[in-house]
């Protein structure tokens, strides 16, 4: 059978479904990663699965997101962090060696393993001929303990490149040109598959930066080959041995296809506040900016900090710029300080700071209210700066650069001079020093977690029992958002490795009353009703996990939002929705919902009745769970169906 | 469903808005930002960014946001 690549990986790694795009298919998953702000909740999961040791390959924790330590529950966290890697078998890798996605590929990423990372640009890795993705944290804790991830076969996007950048147009401007093209979702439900003889012209961390940013096209991965290059780059990095060739098949085929012509590109930026609002640089060039910004995964590579070194060297930023240069790895810096470009960044007036995520996640450097910001970050939707009214523009290196010199925004080949060509280093740093290896399974076994005064255990949680009696706590309307739940907001945030504390805030916004009323009938449990697309917005596990503690056990909705569904089941809280959507009007908030034969009813049908209690009305309700996520739910959600499997 | 309004801010003496504590939104704690899992800041979907809060208002989303598979924000 002829296969692109997308396909060799899918194929060597399936363990159930089907490989027909929509399908289901579970995925045997080598690598993880996480990073520091999703990474407490994982070791806290694998604590509660009672997980002895990762049965992955390898599986790396990191520490780039929380580290300007302004008070003493980011250095906790990674002491958290740092410990509970040597209890169960995973690398660790210190504040200040880089950020996740770079570091993952210089120092553990191999051609043909899948990596699942609790970051949406997790896809980055993609670059070196591995299917990448990013997933919420309890897909990568079960990953870690040795679980298939579940996804839905994508369908496979091959894009042949042809032709060669021209000078002052890099990788960045590819990416930038195929979201252009398609905007921010275009690329969802797909795998982004690049091959063609224009790859030649990139070497590895040009795939990485065009990689990294599909996660801004919605996609559920991106794919390139292991060839020659990543060849090349893993002798680099003294691991030559860790190759394998992996290419597409002669004639193979690919669902979607379409092609960028290198030699066509131009200098492109996004505009805010949106990845996908691109124009060419030309058309906006003379807006004053107030900041430039080069770093973050987007473009992390040697050779991006060296051209804008280059572009800068012998010259002066204009007046009033910051100019911030954010390194993406320890091993990289070290490279760009032993060549000379950072004191050529410094002269020209450049602000240098550690090696980490930052500013992109909007930890510092966040800019000037209104003000415009020139970065080569991936996400310019608004706030994401740490700014509320931002102004971000996303461009690549050369853009930034040349906009720095000038004060406005500068399409870099009207700079006036020639475009530098910039020399990988022969050698490149290679220092593990600060990504601490796996510990023996002998001496992980009398390693004991260190918890701040800020991390709590999450407690155990009892089965799905056969019958419930359960009052009604609340009833809300449509469109309820997972801010609403819980908020990630300052007050709350603090607190997201304490369970019991984040808890407190459960529903404050919809009704303040709502934590002690739940509180009081923990052990007995309670359900909630919503209208329409119950639990939309932004990711978040606590809004599911801290109802769950409260004693939520079931939420009645017209319909659930996807992923919050998920989070529901996951944590077990059965989702139902009503058969007759008027039926909705039945219920109050104070009523006593009754269920009984529950393992039966759900595994015997999609239909279960539900009885309001002194009020002979019966209502008919569906889940719509698979046989897996039913024995999840009898389990009591999946840290107590995965601590089962432990045994 | 109460639908949401925007109090007007007066301006201070010093340019900064006054500060009626009561009306402090209670999702972003008046910073107008709030964080999903992942840290990625986005604006306050409870008071829509104004980082305040009337009395008698729903909290309710006046529509439904735009989310991608995983759940990333698009606004
Ligand atoms: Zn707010």
């Amino acid at each position: 059978m002829v296969l692109n690549v997308s396909q060799k990986l899918i194929k060597e790694h399936l363990v159930s479904g089907e490989m027909i795009s929509g399908n289901e298919i579970g995925l045997k998953i080598d690598q993880t990663l996480t990073q520091d702000a999703t990474g407490t909740m994982v070791m806290l999961e694998l604590e509660a699965m009672n997980l002895e040791r990762a049965k992955t390959e390898a599986s790396a924790q990191y520490v780039d997101h929380n580290i300007i330590q302004e008070d003493s529950k980011n250095p906790d966290d990674h002491l958290f962090l740092q410990s509970a890697t040597r209890k169960f078998g995973l690398y660790f890798s210190r504040p200040g060696n880089g950020v996740s996605h770079p570091v993952h590929m210089q120092r553990l990423a191999k051609p043909g393993k899948t990596l699942l990372g609790s970051d949406s640009h997790t896809c980055a890795n993609g670059c070196m001929g591995m299917l990448a993705m990013g997933a919420g944290g309890i897909d990568v804790a079960m990953a870690i303990a040795g679980e298939p991830f579940y996804v839905k076969m994508p369908k496979i996007w091959g894009i042949k490149l042809t032709g060669k950048l021209r000078d002052w147009v890099s990788a960045k401007d590819v990416i930038f040109e195929l979201l252009r093209r398609h905007d921010v979702k275009g690329g969802i439900g797909k795998i982004i598959e690049y091959y063609g003889p224009g790859l030649k012209g990139l070497n590895a961390m040009d795939r990485h930066v065009i990689a990294n940013m599909g996660a801004e096209l919605g996609a559920t991965g991106t794919v390139f080959p292991s060839d020659e290059e990543i060849k090349q780059f893993l002798k680099s990095q003294n691991r030559e041995e860790d190759w394998v060739e992996l290419v597409a098949d002669e004639g193979a085929d690919y669902d979607l296809l379409e092609e960028i012509n290198l030699s066509e590109i131009e200098p492109l930026i996004a505009k805010p506040s949106s990845p996908g609002n691109v124009v060419p640089v030309r058309e906006i060039a003379g807006e004053p900016i107030y900041q430039s910004y080069v770093g973050s995964s987007a473009n992390p590579g040697y050779r991006d900090f060296a051209v804008t070194a280059e572009i800068v060297k012998g010259r002066k930023i204009a007046d009033g710029i910051s100019f911030d240069i954010n390194p993406t790895s320890r091993q990289m810096l070290t490279d760009l300080v032993s060549d000379g470009h950072i004191a050529s960044l410094l002269s020209a007036g450049a602000r240098l700071h550690q090696a980490g995520c930052n500013g992109c996640i909007g930890m510092g450097q966040a800019p000037a209210t209104g003000r415009n910001s020139l970065r080569t970050t991936p996400r310019n939707f608004p706030g994401r700066s740490g700014t509320r009214e931002d102004s971000v523009f996303l461009c690549s290196p050369e853009t930034a650069a040349a906009s720095a010199l000038t004060g406005k925004i500068t399409d870099p080949r009207t700079l006036g001079f020639d475009y530098p060509k910039v020399k990988e280093p022969e050698h490149p740093t290679v220092d593990d020093t600060m990504l601490d290896e796996p510990v023996p399974l002998e001496k992980a076994r009398e390693i004991k977690l260190v918890k701040g005064p800020n991390i709590a255990s999450i407690p155990k949680m009892d089965s799905l029992p056969d019958e419930l009696e359960i009052p009604v706590l609340l009833k809300m309307g449509d469109n309820i958002s997972t801010d609403e739940i819980l908020a990630g907001g300052a007050r709350v945030l603090p607190y997201r490795s304490n369970l019991p504390e984040i808890s407190k805030f459960t529903f404050e916004i919809v009704d303040d009353s709502y934590y002690e009323r739940a509180m009081k009938i923990q052990k007995e449990g309670h359900a909630i009703v919503g209208g329409y697309n119950y639990g939309q917005g932004s990711s978040r596990e606590h809004a599911a996990l801290a109802p769950r503690f409260l004693g939520l056990r079931v939420a009645l909705a017209k319909d659930f939002a996807r992923i919050h569904w998920q989070n529901l089941v996951n944590f077990g809280v059965l989702p139902l929705t009503f058969k007759h959507e008027a039926e909705y009007e039945l219920l109050e908030q104070g009523d006593v919902i009754q269920l009984s034969n529950l393992i039966t009813q759900l595994k015997q049908g999609k239909e279960l009745t539900v009885t309001v209690k002194g009020k002979a009305k019966e209502i008919k309700v569906n889940h719509s769970m698979s046989e897996r996520q039913i024995e999840i739910m009898l389990k009591g959600g999946l840290i107590s169906w995965v601590r089962e499997r432990q045994k | 469903m109460g639908k949401r309004t925007t109090e007007m801010i007066v301006p201070g003496k010093g340019g900064y808005p006054m500060v009626n504590r009561n009306q402090i939104c209670k999702a972003c704690d008046g910073t107008g930002l709030l964080a999903d899992d992942e840290s990625w800041q986005y604006s306050c979907t409870v008071c829509n960014g104004d980082g305040t809060f009337t009395s008698g208002d729903s909290p309710e989303p006046a529509k439904p946001f735009s989310v991608d598979e995983n759940n990333r924000t698009l606004e």
